[in-house]
């Protein structure tokens, strides 16, 4: 990858802390309530409590990977601790599964866009509205990158703004009473919402380029993950509150729905289209994180690294939208998102719990 | 690699035009209002499209066109009205959503599966529902020269501040017509003489239909802060029939600040609600004379006493329309819901027992002693 080059500048422990922020505020955040609500009813506010302590642990793997391989990312560590071939197979695999997300992301978008903002501009022509912007963004300097990311997270803080003003339509007996839904419930709902952190994986990418001590890391990768759970707690609460679990077993983008019920200053409405227009910016990051964490999968298999690769990557996204576009709806896209379920779980629960046990069973470690 | 950067900057030139979807604002017919209406199976509907008229002098003003067809759905009614509108028939500033009470007492929810459904339609649009027909208030157009729309607008508006009316928009309908714990209730608005118009009220639903029945005038401002929905103020005239003086009869008093709490009990299995409402309240007019404070305590005790059998009345007209208004299954849903599954919440609601109780609290006498 461009941006992954040695003599990138390092950024800073904020940057890292903004591209994972950004790494997980992905286009999939605006139909997370209806997803939570779906298994955990009136208590999916404590599914995000148990991914906010599940990915918390899994930030601690990390910055402990990181500390026994403070040169190498992900894929370098996979290929050291679980040895070459294994490792190139296993690095394959992963840079699949990121190519496949990077595919439904894109998909993604496009319905978002499609039902909302732009329903007769064709689905190839929104499918490049996000890619040539992220091409842009992944053929630049780590820096530059990080600087967008520190630019667009204030999107985030506008969006947790705007659903504030509808706090007094809210209602929040609606999350009463605790523990009337089963605790396997609540669990499968985490579950179920947990493929919306599936960038997770991108700090392993970014800590090495990052400056500053271990420390300073450690405490980025915790306040991110912990920033990140927060908002998205805030979120599942919010649109609970305001529809109740019996509406929004019907209201597949309740984020959005809750934005065109807010009225700033009695004249700003529709804040729905605003934020959908808006999002681009942080959908773009996280886009591009995707493809940086299949690009240095990639670098890492095949040994080289040069623009022409990134360039493919783009161009199999864009065919792979293409390929899967002819029933573009949201039962296709929740039933995909069910197929994946598995893959996901892996990737982020799996693979850096396994790479530290296989690095600490066979003491790889280059720290000292 | 400069031929593949010069192809890059050329494509970018395909998203960037955006002609698929451009819609022009002069090509549309921006509907500001809407009224529906039961017509034997069909819906009966009259709209108001708003356009602008030249005034000379390259001035314009705005300009109410009523437009009346009728269609088996709301989707139906839209259609037919696009093709009698000229341009494109648009609901993206709706801004108010009139429901004749004949229809309302059928169901509303199927007029309003089109505002939920659609992405691009506009769900701050306020509810009414009128007293006859819904038609009859928008088919002038006018209002002692004002723009109906703005017209009523304005009278919601004010009526949500005086708590006169519940602030009900499409959006906020419907976590109450999915909540099986309470039920729905929208501003009544009437027509009076000389074509006026006035809030009448709060009207009562039962789940998706119209009971017929109403509260109005205090009744519905003291519904409105028993939910704790009031707004910045709401007025109250208590009569004193021990009053020797026809004029020294009525107290009127204007709310500050109120708070509702609503207890659940059990008693013997059955359930017994308590809605203790705290009014911090400014006398605005009193006729009788002096206040002191022996004087004021003895005031509010009397006040409290009033307002608690109105409150009483309040209730009783809940349970004979069976409107769960305050929300009073949700408490029990919270509180403990294997024992609300075992009611037929829609049903039952009549017989369950309500306990009003209010307290005054006299913050000021205005200006005088």
């Amino acid at each position: 990858m461009i941006t992954m080059q040695v003599n990138d500048k390092p950024i800073s422990p904020f940057q890292l802390y903004c591209i994972i922020i950004l790494s997980i505020t992905g286009i999939m955040m605006f139909s997370l309530p209806y997803i939570a609500n779906l298994y955990g009813k009136n208590n999916a506010w404590i599914s995000v409590i148990i991914l906010l302590i599940g990915f918390q642990l899994i930030g601690f793997v990390i910055i402990a990977l990181h500390k026994r391989f403070p040169e190498k990312d992900l894929f370098a560590i996979a290929e050291i601790v679980m040895g070459k071939v294994i490792g190139k197979i296993f690095n394959t695999l992963l840079t699949l599964y990121y190519l496949f997300i990077a595919v439904y992301v894109c998909l993604y978008g496009c319905f978002l866009a499609m039902e909302w903002i732009l329903p007769l501009t064709p689905k190839p022509v929104i499918y490049l509205i996000l890619l040539i912007p992220s091409l842009y963004l992944a053929m630049a300097q780590l820096d530059a990158f990080a600087r967008y990311n520190s630019i667009a997270i204030f999107i985030t803080i506008w969006l947790i703004f705007a659903i504030c003003f509808a706090i007094p339509d809210m209602q929040f007996s609606y999350l009463l009473p605790v523990g009337e839904v089963p605790l396997a419930k609540i669990f499968k709902g985490a579950i179920h919402i947990a493929p919306i952190y599936s960038g997770v994986n991108c700090i392993l990418i970014y800590l090495p380029k990052t400056s500053g001590t271990i420390k300073a890391k450690g405490k980025a990768v915790f306040y991110s993950l912990l920033t990140i759970s927060l908002i998205y707690l805030f979120i599942v609460s919010a649109c609970i509150a305001l529809l109740g679990t019996h509406a929004l077993d019907i209201v597949i983008m309740p984020v959005l729905y809750l934005l065109k019920t807010v009225t700033i200053f009695s004249f700003f409405e529709r804040l729905d289209i605003l934020m959908i227009s808006l999002w681009l910016i942080p959908s773009l990051s996280a886009f591009v994180i995707y493809i940086h964490l299949a690009f240095t999968g990639l670098t890492q298999v095949i040994q080289k690294k040069n623009k022409i690769i990134l360039f493919s990557l783009f161009i199999l996204v864009f065919l792979g939208c293409l390929a899967s576009q002819s029933n573009l709806s949201i039962y296709a896209l929740h039933k995909g998102r069910s197929l994946m379920l598995p893959y996901n779980c892996i990737a982020m629960f799996g693979v850096t719990p396994l790479l530290l046990i296989l690095a600490v069973i066979r003491k790889k470690n280059i720290s000292r | 690699m400069k031929l593949l950067k010069i192809l890059c900057l050329f494509s970018l030139l395909v998203p960037t035009a955006g002609c698929w979807d451009q819609s022009f604002l002069k090509q549309q017919s921006l509907a500001f209002s809407i009224g529906y209406d039961a017509h034997g199976d069909k819906l009966k509907s009259l709209s108001t499209v708003r356009t602008l008229k030249p005034t000379g002098s390259g001035q314009t003003e705005p300009f109410n066109n009523s437009y009346e067809v009728t269609g088996t759905t709301p989707l139906d009614v839209r259609a037919a009205l696009n093709e009698i509108t000229p341009g494109t028939y648009s609901m993206g500033k709706l801004r108010v959503i009139l429901i004749g009470e004949e229809l309302a007492k059928k169901d509303i929810y199927p007029l309003f599966d089109l505002y939920f459904r659609e992405a691009r339609s506009n769900i701050n649009t306020k509810v009414i529902i009128t007293k006859g027909k819904s038609v009859d208030f928008l088919k002038n157009g006018y209002i002692q020269g004002n723009l109906i729309t703005d017209a009523i607008n304005e009278l919601l508006l004010s009526g949500e501040k005086e708590s006169l009316v519940p602030k009900a928009t499409v959006g906020n309908l419907l976590s109450t017509i999915f909540d099986p714990g309470e039920d729905i209730t929208l501003p009544l608005l009437e027509k009076v003489q000389k074509g006026n118009l006035k809030v009448k009220g709060v009207a009562l639903f039962n789940k998706r239909k119209f009971t017929g029945k109403s509260l109005t005038g205090e009744k519905a401002s003291l519904l409105l802060l028993m939910k704790n929905k009031g707004g910045k103020t709401a007025q109250f005239s208590v009569v004193d029939k021990g009053a020797k003086n026809t004029l020294n009869k009525k107290i009127t008093i204007i709310t500050n600040k109120s708070k509702s709490k609503i207890r659940l009990k059990w008693d013997s299995g059955k359930p017994i609600y308590t809605v203790d409402l705290k009014l911090n309240v400014f006398i605005s007019e009193y006729t009788k004379g002096i206040l002191n404070k022996r004087d004021v305590d003895k005031l509010a005790e009397f006040l409290s006493k009033k307002m608690t059998n109105m409150a009483e009345e309040v209730t009783k007209t809940l349970n004979e329309s069976n409107c769960d208004a305050l929300g009073l299954g949700h408490i029990m849903q919270v509180q403990n819901p294997k024992k609300f599954k075992g009611y037929d919440w829609d049903k039952d609601f009549k017989d369950i027992k309500i306990v009003p109780k209010v307290k005054v609290h006299i913050i000021s006498n205005g200006i005088l002693y």
